[in-house]
Parts: structure tokens; sequence; C-alpha cells
């Protein structure tokens, strides 16, 4: 079994649990803060690992508690060896209003990570700037897209179901200032 | 520019965080740019008896959001959006990036 120490990345964390979770038959998605640390190649920073589950959170506390892992309360654990917090929200997994059913499954040295893709992510980030106006969610957006290549037909199917036309332009406008910068 | 235009810098300040966070009371405003509760308080009061703004009380707070009755609200914000936008990365930083995503209780910041 992976070892886990204080000098993991988010990425390599990210591919230990998920494997581990993966190989007893657990469904667990990376999102949140973390999935946008991987996909920006640590531009962004977050302390936090989200894994979205619909799992019974004892299932999930079994298997990870080999590796170290103690629950700290409600659907949220810690390791000693490691300065991230890993929480697995409740299902059902979505970005706004849209059900996810498929998500991208990201090939590592240490093992695969079941994670929402990144137009995912960006559709999950929009919908923090949109809903909650969350302005860091939409600087989040722009660097993901800026790293990434986007299925631009699937975001703006969404935007037009969620709505935030006006938060959308913003955030089209802030991709163009930050890709001529 | 806008501070020209308005007249005071305690008023350029309430529209631009209001335009960039959708909502906010007196208290979170002034705090943000190191400015008196009162100053801007007394924005908050004018923009709302001139039909800017709307507010509702939340706990002790009074929170102000935009009235999206009065159509010039609609121009007004597009002129606020586009100010916001041509700030300086570092003013962007220092004022405007505050985050308002939910975060569970408990869970470290």
């Amino acid at each position: 079994m992976t070892s886990i120490t204080q000098h993991r990345s988010p990425l390599e964390l990210a591919a230990i649990i998920s494997k581990t979770l993966e190989g007893a038959g657990l469904t667990a998605v990376l999102s949140g803060g973390a999935a946008v640390s991987i996909y920006t190649d640590g531009r962004y920073e977050s302390s936090d690992l989200d894994f979205v589950s619909s799992e019974q959170i004892s299932k999930l506390a079994a298997a990870l508690a080999p590796l170290g892992f103690t629950q700290t309360g409600g659907r949220h654990f810690e390791h000693p060896n490691s300065d991230y917090y890993v929480e697995f929200p409740p299902g059902p997994l979505a970005v706004g209003g849209l059900p996810i059913t498929a998500w991208d499954r990201l090939h590592t040295d240490l093992g695969v990570i079941q994670v929402l893709s990144p137009t995912q992510m960006v559709m999950d980030r929009l919908a923090a700037f949109i809903h909650w106006n969350d302005p860091p969610s939409l600087d989040q957006a722009v660097l993901i897209a800026q790293k990434h290549s986007l299925d631009w037909k699937s975001v703006e199917d969404w935007i037009s179901r969620e709505g935030g036309q006006e938060e959308y332009e913003t955030f089209r406008r802030a991709l163009r200032r930050a890709t001529t910068d | 520019m806008l501070e020209a235009v308005l007249g005071s810098v305690a008023a350029e300040r309430t529209l631009l965080y209001l335009q960039n966070y959708g909502e906010g009371y007196a208290g979170s405003i002034a705090e943000t740019f190191g400015m008196s509760p009162s100053q801007i308080s007394k924005q908050l009061t004018k923009l709302e008896n001139g039909g800017v703004l709307v507010s509702r009380p939340v706990g002790r707070a009074r929170v102000y959001s935009w009235n999206t009755r009065n159509p010039l609200v609609k121009e007004l914000r597009r002129l606020l959006q586009v100010t916001l936008e041509v700030l300086p990365e570092g003013q962007i930083q220092q004022y405007y990036r505050q985050r308002r995503r939910p975060r569970r209780k408990g869970k470290p910041d």
C-alpha cells in the first residue's frame, strides 16, 4: 500500500484515496478546490480534498482506515502525516442544476483519480459565481479554461438552462483578457 | 472616474462592492475598504431612497441589494461592471475577491 507522507501533493493524495476507494467498490468523485488545483498545476491552492459520494460514511471510513485516515466528524477525515483535509460531501453529484452521471478518469503514477472534467469544473465554478456571487470562483474558472480545451457547447447549453448569461459574458471577457496578457 | 461622477469615494466603493458581490451591509462594506460604517450607511440610505437599492433585515444587520424593478439599475450595473474590469489587479485582489461560497461549519479556513 502506498504510504501517505507530509510531502504528498493534492494530486498524489487524491490518487491514493481514489484508488483505495475504487478498490473497495466505492464511488467518490473529486471536485472542489483540489480539482481546481490539479487542473491549474497548483496555481490555485486548496487545503481540502472534496470527494462527492453517496456511499455510506461507515464504508468510506472502513476503506480509508488502512491508509491511516481517521474520521474527525461528519463526513470529514484527517491524516496525521498530511495537512490536507478530506471530505465526502453527500451526492447527488451535480454542477448547478445539472446532475452529473459521467466524469473523467485521470491516470497518474499512483492510480486513477475519478474527477470532474475540466468542462464540468468550469461549470461548477461558474455556478458558484452565478448563484453565490463568489468572485474567486470566477478566477478559478478562468485559470482552468486557460489550461484546458473545454466542451464549449456543453458549457453554453448549461448556461442557457442555468441562467446567468451576464456572468457568463463576464467570464468570457475575463478569459480573453487573461489569454492576451 | 466614477468617484468624480458620483461625488465621493464612499459612493463609488459602495456601488462597486455591490456590483461585485451582489449584496452587502454597511459593516462588511466599511470593513472591506477600511472606512467608517456611518459613511457607508449614509450612501446606502441615499441609494435606497433614490430607488437604486432595496434592503431587508437579516439578524441585526440590514442587507442591501439591487432594485431590479428599476430599469435604470441594469444600465448602472453595466457601467459598474466595466469599471470593475479595468481596475488594477492589486485592487481587485485586495477588495473584490472575498470568498462567498458556503463553507461547512467546523471546516478549517
